[in-house]
């Protein structure tokens, strides 16, 4: 894969959120920084994955990118065209998905759907006329595709709504969390699709919270955290960044005391919880070797009365990379520290 | 300013005039096709006027009996109630669905979700809107025209009287300022939480202002002057005293025009401006969607 | 009570404000509207519709335009003073107010007279009238305060509603007296003008708009509250959280009802102020009666929203349309508004006289405005306590055991949470 020149050039952008709150009477204003001064390249034919937590600022990056969003201040270049400048051609160069199943009009058809949004964007009536047979074919909506969209299953909306993001078959393509309300198959289907439409040449900007998925799938990633891109590289580079054997999981139910006194153990850098149901915990351990740390972590969890379900070393995760980065765990909603404005999707 | 990324193409987006025509076309055949979807939705607009102005008719008759002609004569210039009425109701189907289809606009289309859509596409605003605003120009005169028809059979009134064509002019030009009106309006909407309450309330605020029923005259003075600056007033007694009796507030049908006119050349700007300013602060703040 | 309940709505002000406003701005159009239906005053045009009697001569001379009456003014003989007689003896002509067909006076009644009356400068008189006409106390004369006359051109104005003291109006003047005291022997006094003003003070109508607005008012946030907001927990998913609960669902609704009661009371209360002013006083008779009245009407409205509620966990998304077209249905056809015979007798007689809520309106704003001829329109008072009564028991616990009924149903179907 020849990734020479940038399709996508990030300069500097920043976006401050102003929201009056209404305390005690008072109306004060609150500043949030959803985006510090964010620069990045995206390569022309890349796929390109975006995580961190719901409210990290990928949203608010991705919105930006589109227009939809106006930057506080800082620059953007998509597909030649400057995007405070030349908006309307901007929007020509990307197709995208956004609001996942939402954004499509429920009493119109998938076929009078798809044919709005292409008059929308230009598209000649009889090239539309084509172009959407194909994508009927391509994504297997035949079953559905005249009836209103009101009817559809959340699966069935969301596929139309990544049919729409192709109408136009622009060379960037913009997908925020387009697996989300999908079955197991149907994702796969999608991801098969993106990595076809990335070979015709298609350059891809994908946003998910699931790792693994980004794993797959992505060329490179960026972690975005707290408005900053903490980390940018192929996810492999990224996962090699910290140590193998590095990474211990423990399920079960920990008290609070044994997670601190975890922490306090030497050659251990963080714990954190990545998961929390019923009274169990997922706990994620992130040391500088985990087999010299286990059994010290075993004896403090016994100390402490834990119930232990499952202990092991793990392989390391594009979680780990941002466990290992931020001491945060990235199912932990970061709305709060952000924007409530902001909620990732 | 030198692009600091490669250019590949525009997918298949091909700016031309014809496309231009095509966005607002598509987009005004879309908005049918949604409200036939919705059952009755266009019979309501219809029927609605006739509803509204029967209720008045059958009131003053009940009231006054044998003398209702005379006394609404002596109140208004014209015994023809039923009519009077009848273009009262008709014409605030006209400003209420203006309302609701322009004002409202923006607002629907972030609580459906499509508004992100529509502005993520490189279609220019105006076409849109062009769109949005021929839909609710057709509706609402159609809506006009059929309310007029079936109330005129239903209440046995003569439509073909007076000056048709001042009246139909009268109509024409009132809807242009009702445009601007609907914009600065959902400008205000976009600000509220509960705003189809609060366009529902407004609707009625302004059949009352416009004097639906009733002539301004029987406000006093400082309800009749707010009930003069809105423009569906004079459209409404522009219609009145072309078909009936009724006097115009300035004596002659050309001075009334022009006042209408006015509304009609300096209204749309501001409301136009209105809707621009308001998109920016959108995109500034929350970002298109968001609400 | 829920206070949660009570905050929440003060919260979304607009919300509940919305309906009161379109219904509230909706009453005052049509009020205004019978305002262009209904002269402000009646001016005797000719008087020759009038006879004279006593010491008054017909009329004889023209000043100017118009036709006056010459009167001699006393003391004459052993008379203090000297009395005039107007009998209006034509009905066509009478001094009456606006009647309907059934010769019933909904709108206006007079409030005052105006009498011009023209006299060499220098001629002074006290002068006073007395008044025969329909009050709904036929054949009493009510007499009025003494205004004093100087001479000249002057109008004087007579406001029956210091007749006797009594806050009253009259319907129709069937004879009219203009007495001359302490005025100068024989002088003549030429009577030029009588004005009946009909003002819209003290209106009868005002009243069965108003009060007839406040029961709409409760049948449509009950209908809204109790009928819809199932339908809408059903939407937002709350309903089957609500069924887990070990709380009683049905006091939940119950105190939310109250929530509501309490505001419309507050605003209805502003309300039927505001109407008050700009009619000049509400009639206002027999308010515990009428309380009861309002207490059963409502009873049975709950009954009603019970069944709507019933219906909604059915027929779902058609629920707001439905609310809708109740509202509307009721509106109409109770003749919330208006009073019945506004509406076409087919009208009534079908489909009005089958729906109890009907009875509830009629009786509720009859009371109210003191059950003047021709009110209750429906049926007699007592008759229509009978069906009102019933209303409020039988309705909320039919209405209830349908709910129950469909709630079962919905639970045993497993439909409770799907839209």
């Amino acid at each position: 894969m020849t990734m020479s020149e940038p399709i996508i050039a990030i300069e500097n952008i920043s976006k401050t959120f102003t929201s009056k709150e209404r305390g005690k009477g008072r109306k004060r204003k609150k500043k949030v920084e959803a985006l510090k001064d964010v620069s990045l390249e995206i390569f022309d034919g890349e796929v390109f994955g975006l995580l961190g937590p719901n409210g990290a600022g990928k949203t608010t990056l991705i919105k930006c990118l589109t227009t939809l969003l106006l930057p506080t201040s800082g620059t953007a270049w998509i597909n030649g065209f400057n995007l405070q400048k030349e908006e309307n051609k901007v929007r020509a160069s990307i197709g995208c998905m956004l609001m996942g199943e939402r954004g499509l009009y429920w009493k119109l058809t998938g076929r009078e759907n798809l044919d709005y949004f292409g008059a929308l964007y230009y598209i000649p009536k009889n090239v539309r006329r084509e172009r959407i047979d194909y994508l009927v074919d391509l994504l297997e909506l035949s079953d559905f595709v005249d009836r209103t969209v009101e009817t559809y299953s959340s699966g069935q909306k969301m596929i139309l709504a990544f049919a729409k993001s192709l109408i136009n078959d622009a060379p960037i393509l913009f997908l925020d969390e387009p697996t989300v309300t999908m079955d197991v198959h149907a994702a796969r289907n999608l991801r098969s699709i993106v990595r076809n439409l990335n070979k015709e040449g298609h350059t891809i900007i994908y946003t998910t919270h699931l790792m693994a998925e980004a794993d797959e799938l992505c060329d490179r990633v960026a972690i975005i955290d707290r408005g900053e891109i903490i980390a940018l590289g192929p996810p492999s580079e990224l996962k090699s960044s910290i140590p193998q054997e590095s990474v211990v999981d423990v399920e079960g139910v920990i008290p609070e005391s044994a997670r601190n006194r975890i922490v306090e153990i030497p050659g251990i850098r963080t714990a954190v919880v990545k998961d929390e149901t019923n009274g169990k915990t997922m706990l994620g351990i992130i040391c500088d070797n985990s087999r010299r740390v286990l059994p010290k972590i075993i004896d403090v969890l016994v100390e402490e009365d834990a119930i232990i379900e499952y202990i092991s070393p793990q392989e390391v995760t594009l979680e780990d990379v941002f466990i290992a980065k931020t001491g945060r765990s990235l199912s932990i909603d970061t709305r709060e520290i952000v924007t409530p404005k902001d909620a990732g999707k | 300013m030198t692009a600091k990324t490669v250019h590949k193409n525009l997918g298949l987006s091909e700016m031309s005039w014809r496309s231009s025509l095509g966005v607002t076309k598509t987009v005004l055949i879309a908005r049918f096709k949604i409200v036939l979807r919705y059952k009755g939705a266009i019979v309501f607009d219809m029927i609605l006027p006739v509803i509204l102005a029967a209720l008045p008719i059958l009131l003053g008759v009940a009231i006054a009996g044998q003398a209702a002609a005379q006394n609404f004569e002596d109140a208004t210039g014209t015994e023809n109630y039923k009519l009077y009425m009848l273009i009262g109701a008709s014409t605030f189907i006209v400003v209420t669905l203006m309302l609701w289809l322009v004002g409202y606009w923006i607002r629907r289309e972030m609580e459906t979700g499509t508004l992100e859509s529509v502005y993520a596409s490189p279609a220019k605003r105006v076409e849109v809107l062009s769109g949005v605003t021929l839909y609710a120009l057709i509706r609402s005169l159609m809506a006009f025209a059929f309310a007029m028809v079936v109330g005129s059979f239903i209440f046995q009134v003569d439509l073909f009287q007076g000056e048709m064509a001042l009246a139909l002019a009268f109509v024409v030009i009132g809807i242009i300022p009702l445009w601007g009106i609907s914009f600065a309006f959902g400008a205000l909407i976009l600000k509220v939480k509960e705003a189809d309450s609060l366009i529902q309330v407004m609707q009625w605020v302004v059949a009352f202002f416009m004097g639906i029923f009733f002539p301004i005259t029987v406000f006093p003075p400082f309800l009749r002057y707010v009930a003069l600056s809105f423009p569906p007033t004079w459209m409404t007694n522009g219609v009145r005293a072309s078909l009936l009796d009724v006097a115009y507030f300035f004596g002659t049908w050309y001075l009334d025009l022009a006042v209408l006119l006015a509304f009609a050349a300096v209204l749309p700007l501001v409301g136009y401006t209105v809707f621009l300013r308001t998109e920016r602060r959108i995109k500034k703040n929350e970002g298109v969607g968001q609400f | 009570m829920s206070k949660k309940t009570i905050v929440e709505f003060s919260r979304y002000p607009l919300s509940f404000g919305a309906i009161f406003l379109q219904i509230f701005l909706m009453v005052l159009m049509f009020m205004f509207a019978v305002f262009a239906f209904s002269s402000p005053t009646q001016a005797l045009d000719s008087f020759e519709d009038a006879s004279l009697s006593g010491w008054a001569e017909n009329p004889l001379s023209h000043v100017g335009e118009g036709e006056f009456y010459r009167v001699l003014t006393g003391p004459y003989g052993d008379e203090p003073s000297m009395v005039t007689f107007l009998n209006l003896t034509d009905p066509a002509h009478s001094y009456g107010v606006e009647k309907n067909p059934e010769g019933v006076s909904d709108w206006s009644a007079f409030k005052q007279i105006q009498i011009g009356l023209y006299s060499s400068s220098g001629t002074t008189a006290d002068v006073s009238i007395q008044l025969k006409g329909d009050s709904g106390e036929n054949g009493t004369w009510w007499e009025s305060d003494i205004v004093g006359f100087g001479g000249g051109q002057d109008t004087l104005v007579f406001n029956i509603t210091d007749f006797g003291g009594e806050n009253r109006t009259l319907e129709s003047v069937d004879s009219l007296s203009i007495r001359f005291q302490n005025a100068d022997n024989g002088t003549i006094v030429y009577v030029t003008q009588i004005d009946m003003v009909l003002t819209p003070q003290g209106a009868r109508l005002a009243g069965v708009m108003m009060y007839g607005f406040v029961i709409f008012i409760f049948l449509s946030f009950i209908l809204w509250e109790v009928g819809f907001s199932i339908r809408e927990e059903q939407f937002r998913g709350t309903l089957e959280s609500l069924y887990l609960s070990p709380a009683n669902k049905f006091s939940n609704l119950i105190s939310r009802v109250f929530a509501i009661f309490m505001w419309i009371t507050v605003i209805a209360s502003i309300a039927l102020v505001v109407v008050s002013n700009i009619a000049g006083g509400l009639p206002l008779n027999n308010v515990a009666l009428a309380f009861l009245i309002l207490f059963l009407t409502v009873s049975g409205i709950l009954g009603m929203a019970f069944f709507v509620a019933g219906l909604t966990i059915r027929i779902k998304e058609s629920a707001a349309l439905l609310v809708n077209f109740l509202q509307f249905f009721f509106m109409i056809f109770c003749a919330a508004f208006f009073p019945f015979r506004a509406l076409p007798s087919v009208v009534v007689d079908y489909v009005s006289r089958w729906i109890p809520v009907s009875y509830g309106v009629d009786a509720f704003r009859s009371v109210l405005i003191g059950l003047p001829k021709g009110y209750p329109e429906l049926l007699p008072f007592e008759a229509e306590m009978v069906v009102v009564v019933l209303f409020g028991i039988l309705s909320p616990l039919l209405g209830y055991l349908y709910y129950r009924h469909s709630e079962k149903k919905a639970r045993t179907q497993g439909t409770l949470s799907e839209y």
